[in-house]
């Protein structure tokens, strides 16, 4: 009898996507597509004994009576799998691009991706039946990730396609990486800035409400590229009209209307996040503080922000993670970033380019939500 | 339809239709441009593709979604509702650019990888919306279902989504306004879309294609947007909510 | 002393309070009474400046409030309403200091007085002090409410149904607590409850407003046996009136003198600041149909009979 059926399902599609998924592709060089390479013939004889033992004790463990043990038995099976996968996918790489000429790509594969993603979910589902706590999640997470980092570091990966595709334009990368944090950072700003008083405003004067989130709600709504070009002609034409402005870098294209549009996107779900905040401070705190003598600023900052907090944090998660994937779309208007290696790589069918923006800007969004869940977890946690 | 969400409309087609033989008005708002209108697909033909994909996309990934929403909330995957709500949260971190990208690899440039990769998108916030629009639907409303007889299945039928539909619509909603935006950037992996003026105009340093697309799309997009607050409202109604 | 002259608060056109004069006397509990919607939340929010009354002066102890800031007001008048109000990311003792803090106390004086709020509520500050409202009682969370109102020492306390919420026997207890407080504190209390049985029990005087309006303004004994009109006669509840009379009034009001012809009481003797319940009660447990009546300082003053309770 199954007595962990999302385990079971989990192993089950890691095990079908190792049957008949390719787990690495294998390319002479970077623009033709390559030869598949299965799971067993990647791994060698050793890691293959090790990979199989975990997920025959994975699957085995479905089956088991389930308890606080068997549980901690799976997370740490499946965290050291989520681990190994990636180190065992790295060394293939250097042995087979060894046998090849320098310019041959080895790249990770559906196969690698589904049963990495199967690790992972199935240590995730370990941790939810353990009722694990905030540091026990963090701790998984933080130690998964340290290991790769460290292996990254040191050069387990080198021979991946697209860790050669980043060491070729080292600088390059390392520019639009730091490119892209800041239009991001600087257009999240730049919304808490405008966005929180807009938040406290449709709070405070139910008449601005409609008006605030009717007219952001319009914003949000019209799609990203379309927002970029149409800030194009009154940008050009203001840079025209005031040459002075050009100077300090505002024109049609580039970072000004990138950042305009991002503040414009993120103002919504920051003022919607500092309204719902509000909102969520019960009346009678409030009119309480009021009968003792409580200023307005003071009721604000003492009182109605930090019961706020936790529902502000939240929208300024939502912000920064739209914000990150909304930059990729500024590159196509001069604004650089990793969007820029997303739409050359399409535009010149070069894939390994295109990874090289698309897999970072997702890495980046994924950072960003777990430290936004971390903060929020401590946030909830001091009442 | 309420008389804004028809006004829209009516503007959308006037400027579909009219745009052809907006040359001169244009040309005097950019002269530098030599052809200052799109000409090579008809706007008409445009939004009929770029809808096109939109319905498509949204339609399966509805269908993927509100089933994926029913199986968490019964008895037999319950024990899913939290990997497939972890599913869906994590996957709406990944910015849609990047998941339009990444399907590249695997399914080849064109519409049909657009197709797919917008409808698993769309899918994520459909989940997540259809399993919180279920569980919110009040115990006591379901006792007194279930003590009226009512099967299983009637019980989904007449009294669930019914009353889970406005948050079902909300979430659909985000999906398609979602899509409606990634599909435009579905031009530059060769779809034929509203963004394709956009993308070209971008490309070739002609603002009138930017100027152009960009209306359209975005009045589409507002309609659109506008349609599904009413339609919005009207589930509201039917299911007794407060509007 | 404060002083409602001719106030006037409409909303939407109607006259919420409607033209109100009345005297609270200093160091009393003065509550108000009557059904929802009649003025009384108003008037009570109308005396902290919460509120700006359309007509009339309210003032304390001869100052108009119009001309306080009402920051500076508020900080001298406790306040504590139904929902408590209580800051939930703040615990017990930064909850009760708030106002001192707000007066910029020096700390020590601050967490001396937030032990002495405690213990006259009643709460170890050993046990509460670190605690989060979302770890206490209902009842618990109340008296956390009224410490926090008195810990600056203010002069007037304002209370709006503070018990509302409250089971049954929790109300009750603290109902006695806040008659203790007001008689070891001697603080001016106005107390708002929909409540008549709680408006006699705690109050040295009773305000019954309807529609906005003063209806009757006299203390519980005189409610009872003089309701102003029909709507106060029918809400100190007709029947049951009698009953209540029992509560209220006091053996001393009457008893008849010794040596008034009036025969002879044996055995246990009642005080005469008793109230006829405990007085009937007294005759019904043992069984006799008279009681001798004695002092505070158990002097003999002389005799009630059943027969006394009766008239109204």
């Amino acid at each position: 009898m199954i007595r962990n059926r999302v385990l079971f399902v989990l192993m089950l599609a890691a095990f079908v996507a190792a049957l008949t998924l390719p787990f690495l592709g294998f390319a002479p060089n970077r623009l033709v597509s390559g030869r598949a390479i299965s799971l067993s013939e990647a791994l060698g004889a050793g890691s293959l004994t090790v990979f199989l033992a975990c997920g025959a004790l994975l699957f085995a463990a479905c089956f088991m009576p389930q308890g606080r043990a068997l549980h901690l038995l799976v997370l740490a099976t499946a965290l050291a799998f989520a681990v190994f996968l990636p180190l065992g996918a790295g060394t293939t790489a250097t042995s087979l691009v060894a046998t090849a000429t320098p310019i041959a790509r080895v790249s990770l594969a559906g196969g690698f991706w589904i049963i990495e993603l199967a690790a992972v979910l199935a240590a995730g589902d370990a941790l939810r039946r353990l009722e694990a706590g905030l540091a026990l999640k963090a701790a998984a997470v933080i130690g998964v990730v340290t290991v790769l980092v460290f292996a990254a570091v040191s050069g387990a990966f080198d021979q991946l396609s697209l860790a050669k595709e980043a060491a070729n334009r080292r600088e390059a990368f390392a520019d639009a990486v730091q490119r892209h944090g800041f239009l991001v950072a600087l257009s999240v700003l730049l919304a808490l800035v405008i966005g929180l008083p807009l938040g406290v405003l449709a709070q405070r004067r139910p008449r601005w409400r409609d008006l605030i989130f009717g007219g952001l709600d319009i914003v949000q709504t019209i799609p990203s590229i379309a927002l970029f070009g149409l800030l194009i002609g009154p940008l050009a034409a203001l840079s025209d009209a005031f040459p002075d402005l050009r100077r300090i870098g505002i024109s049609g294209i580039g970072v000004a209307p990138a950042i305009i549009a991002l503040v414009l996107y993120s103002l919504l779900p920051m003022a919607r996040g500092a309204f719902a905040g509000l909102a969520s401070v019960p009346d009678s705190v409030v009119e309480t503080a009021r009968g003792m003598g409580m200023t307005g600023g003071q009721i604000l900052l003492q009182v109605e922000a930090p019961i706020a907090l936790p529902v502000l944090l939240s929208g300024l998660r939502i912000v920064t993670v739209q914000a990150i994937g909304l930059a990729v779309v500024a590159a196509l208007i001069g604004a650089g970033g990793l969007g820029s290696f997303v739409f050359l790589g399409l535009g010149q069918r070069a894939l390994d380019l295109m990874l090289l923006g698309a897999v970072p800007t997702i890495f980046m969004a994924l950072g960003v939500d777990f430290i936004f869940q971390l903060l929020l977890g401590i946030a909830r946690r001091t009442p | 339809m309420s008389p804004l969400t028809m006004a829209l409309a009516l503007a959308l087609v006037a400027l579909v239709l009219a745009l052809p033989h907006l040359a001169p008005p244009m040309h005097w708002l950019f002269p530098q441009v030599e052809r200052p209108v799109y000409e090579r697909a008809s706007f008409v033909e445009l939004i009929l593709s770029h809808l096109g994909l939109v319905l498509a996309s949204s339609a399966a990934a509805a269908l993927v979604g509100v089933s994926a929403g029913i199986f968490a909330t019964r008895p037999s995957g319950l024990e899913f509702a939290p990997l497939i709500n972890a599913i869906a949260a994590i996957g709406q971190t990944f910015p849609p650019v990047a998941v339009l990208a990444i399907s590249v690899p695997l399914l080849g440039y064109g519409g049909p990888p657009t197709l797919v990769a917008l409808a698993v998108y769309a899918a994520l916030p459909i989940t997540e919306s259809t399993i919180a629009g279920l569980t919110a639907v009040s115990r006591d409303v379901k006792d007194a279902a279930e003590g009226l007889g009512f099967s299983r299945l009637r019980m989904l039928g007449d009294v669930e989504l019914p009353l889970a539909l406005p948050i079902i619509l909300t979430g659909i909603r985000i999906a398609v306004i979602i899509n409606i935006g990634t599909a435009t950037i579905g031009s530059t992996i060769g779809a034929l879309t509203l963004g394709s003026p956009i993308i070209e105009g971008l490309s070739a340093s002609n603002p009138a294609y930017v100027l152009e697309g960009a209306v359209v799309v975005a009045l589409l997009a507002i309609f659109v947007d506008r349609l599904f607050e009413d339609g919005v409202h009207w589930a509201r109604q039917r299911s007794g909510a407060s509007p | 002393m404060i002083e409602l002259d001719h106030v006037v608060k409409r909303y939407g056109g109607r006259g919420a309070v409607d033209g109100l004069t009345l005297d609270i006397e200093a160091r009393t509990l003065c509550t108000f009474v009557g059904p929802s919607g009649c003025g009384k939340s108003t008037t009570l929010r109308l005396i902290n400046a919460l509120i700006r009354p359309d007509q009339g002066v309210i003032r304390i102890d001869g100052k108009d409030i119009a001309e306080l800031k009402p920051e500076t007001l508020r900080r001298g008048i406790g306040y504590v309403i139904q929902s408590i109000g209580l800051f939930p990311h703040w615990n017990v003792a930064d909850n009760i200091g708030t106002v001192p803090r707000l007066l910029r106390w020096p700390k020590a004086r601050i967490e001396a007085r937030i032990d002495e709020l405690l213990h006259l509520l009643r709460l170890d500050p050993g046990e509460f002090r670190t605690k989060f409202p979302h770890q206490l009682s209902g009842g618990q969370q109340q008296r956390v409410g009224v410490a926090r109102a008195l810990a600056a020492d203010p002069n007037i306390v304002l209370m709006d149904e503070p018990f509302g919420a409250l089971d049954p026997p929790t109300r009750e207890a603290l109902q006695g607590e806040i008659r203790r407080i007001q008689a070891e504190t001697k603080k001016t209390i106005v107390f708002v409850t929909h409540d008549m049985d709680e408006a006699l029990r705690l109050g040295d005087r009773v305000a019954v407003m309807q529609s906005g309006k003063l209806v009757q303004f006299a203390t519980p004994a005189e409610i009872l046996a003089r309701p102003a009109n029909d709507f106060v006669r029918q809400f100190v509840g007709g029947a049951d009136m009698s009953i209540r009379v029992l509560a209220v009034a006091r053996v001393a009001e009457r008893m008849a003198p010794d040596g008034a012809g009036q025969g002879q009481a044996r055995g246990e003797a009642i005080r005469e600041d008793a109230s006829l319940k405990e007085a009937l009660t007294m005759m019904m447990t043992s069984g006799r149909d008279a009681l001798p009546v004695i002092d505070q300082e158990g002097r003999r003053l002389g005799i009630i009979r059943l027969g006394d309770l009766a008239h109204l």
